[in-house]
């Protein structure tokens, strides 16, 4: 049985389902921003927002969260680098590596920020279906000259309804190559080889059949795209987020 | 003249291989033509000339008076394709939305556009799963979604590339139903298999291909004891002397 990965629009009635996707795309750009300046009672505020527009989705954190495996790694490897580069009162000493308590605390920080870029980015990519994206990017991008943004959009677009398929793909060849005992093999750089050449070679064989499939039902950048209607619940939306950006600032 | 002409059609990939050499065929409107060979025979790789998805080395292919290879775009709206891998057909992140998808290429209202996706689902009998993600549908129900996706687009030409292909018992009887319904809908049908058995029993042509060349061609009930010789299983009621019948009895 099929399963969705955490990168997949869900259909729903929900608000965040039928806020005009041209909000949607500023407040995850002012979430974005606030989270890279926000201190700590900044973020718990930022967290609590994202927390509720889980549950107005009815998508489990824990369950988003432990299908993230990957950026665990990310995060170990920012907090092992602020914990050892950052200078202060030594915690631990390994040889010459020293760990000190401002180092751990900023890197704490820098994880807890790159988790709730991850969060955002779930909450836009689960609410918002592939053509709303497009049009929405497309009318961002429409003053600015020089841009093609119909082309821009597509490939956006294209990149978001891709990822999820990318992602299933590696839990396929993952699966496949535990099967034959992947895992007895210890080193590391020839388990990734393994792994990527032919997650590789089915991502553009799929990247193939998808943009074949895509022609011959004609195909164009020049399509009917979604009607986007700016409603008074949105403009509300708006403010409370700016008037909440402003307010996490200043903590 | 025909509704489908294929006039010494040849293709070669770049690394200079022929997969097909010199096809010549006519189809008729509403006919149910099944195209048959073994894996490797010429059969997607012709699928994909009469949807402009690929350009004859050598040869010209005209639907209903349009030359595929001068006019691929009104080709395409008028010639449906349901690929072998269901999966990589669907292109949206909703049944609907993938239903809409042709439609809205074609730059449609908006009316028309859920008018056009309203119907399609009914008659695929899909409307319940509208708001269903493609990938958790059944394979059946992904068969039928494609298919949906080109009644969307009014097209009156399927192109059906191994339809049955990963299908269970009960997803094969729902597709061939669903080929059958579009059949009797007056759409011409043109479908390509090696399992013979499933469909032959409502085609009204068939068509052998061979390394690249279409071998032999007529009415199922007059070569269907020849198949053998292609590589291709001959249907059992067939082989058991009762002539053709239908899978769905």
């Amino acid at each position: 049985m099929a399963q969705l990965t955490v990168f997949e629009y869900r259909a729903g009635t929900s608000f965040l389902h039928q806020q005009d996707v041209r909000c949607k795309i500023t407040s995850l750009i002012l979430i974005n921003a606030l989270a890279f300046n926000a201190t700590h009672i900044g973020l718990i505020v930022l967290s609590g927002l994202l927390i509720l527009m889980f549950l107005q989705l009815r998508i489990s954190i824990l369950t988003t969260l432990r299908n993230l495996r990957l950026l665990f790694l990310i995060l170990v490897f920012v907090l092992g680098t602020r914990s050892i580069y950052t200078q202060g009162d030594p915690l631990f000493q390994f040889g010459f590596l020293v760990i000190t308590g401002q180092g751990l605390q900023s890197g704490a920080v820098y994880c807890w920020r790159l988790i709730t870029l991850f969060l955002a980015g779930i909450i836009f990519v689960s609410s918002t279906g592939i053509t709303e994206i497009k049009s929405g990017i497309q009318w961002f991008l429409k003053p600015l000259p020089g841009i093609p943004e119909r082309k821009v959009a597509v490939m956006i677009s294209l990149m978001v309804r891709f990822l999820p398929l990318v992602l299933q793909q590696a839990g396929e060849i993952s699966e496949a190559q535990k099967s034959r005992g992947a895992e007895i093999r210890k080193n590391p750089v020839k388990r990734l080889t393994l792994f990527s050449v032919p997650l590789f070679r089915r991502v553009f064989e799929t990247a193939d059949r998808l943009v074949l499939a895509m022609e011959s039902r004609c195909f164009s950048e020049n399509r009917t795209d979604p009607q986007m209607k700016l409603k008074s619940v949105d403009l509300i939306s708006m403010v409370i987020l700016f008037v909440l950006g402003i307010i996490i600032f200043t903590l | 003249m025909g509704y489908i002409k294929v006039d010494q059609l040849s293709h070669h990939f770049p690394n200079g291989k022929k997969v097909l050499h010199d096809i010549t065929l006519s189809i008729e409107r509403g006919e149910f033509v099944v195209i048959a060979g073994k894996n490797g025979s010429g059969k997607t790789t012709f699928c994909r000339h009469l949807n402009g998805l690929l350009k004859p080395s050598e040869g010209i292919i005209s639907i209903d008076g349009l030359s595929v290879a001068k006019d691929p775009k009104k080709v395409r709206q008028k010639v449906g394709m349901v690929f072998q891998n269901a999966d990589s057909q669907l292109v949206a992140e909703t049944v609907a939305a993938d239903v809409a998808f042709g439609p809205e290429n074609l730059g449609l209202d908006h009316r028309e556009i859920e008018l056009r996706v309203n119907q399609a689902l009914a008659a695929t009998g899909l409307r319940k799963l509208a708001d269903r993600s493609p990938q958790l549908l059944s394979g059946g129900e992904k068969r039928r979604l494609a298919i949906a996706g080109i009644l969307a687009m009014r097209s009156e030409i399927f192109v059906l590339d191994e339809p049955f292909s990963n299908l269970d018992y009960p997803g094969s009887r729902q597709i061939l139903e669903q080929i059958i319904r579009l059949h009797e809908n007056k759409h011409t049908i043109i479908l390509v298999t090696h399992e013979l058995e499933k469909v032959i029993a409502h085609a009204t042509r068939l068509v052998i291909f061979e390394d690249g060349a279409l071998v032999r061609e007529g009415k199922p009930s007059d070569i269907v004891e020849e198949v053998e010789d292609f590589g291709i299983r001959e249907p059992c009621s067939s082989k058991l002397g009762h002539g053709i019948s239908s899978w769905l009895n």
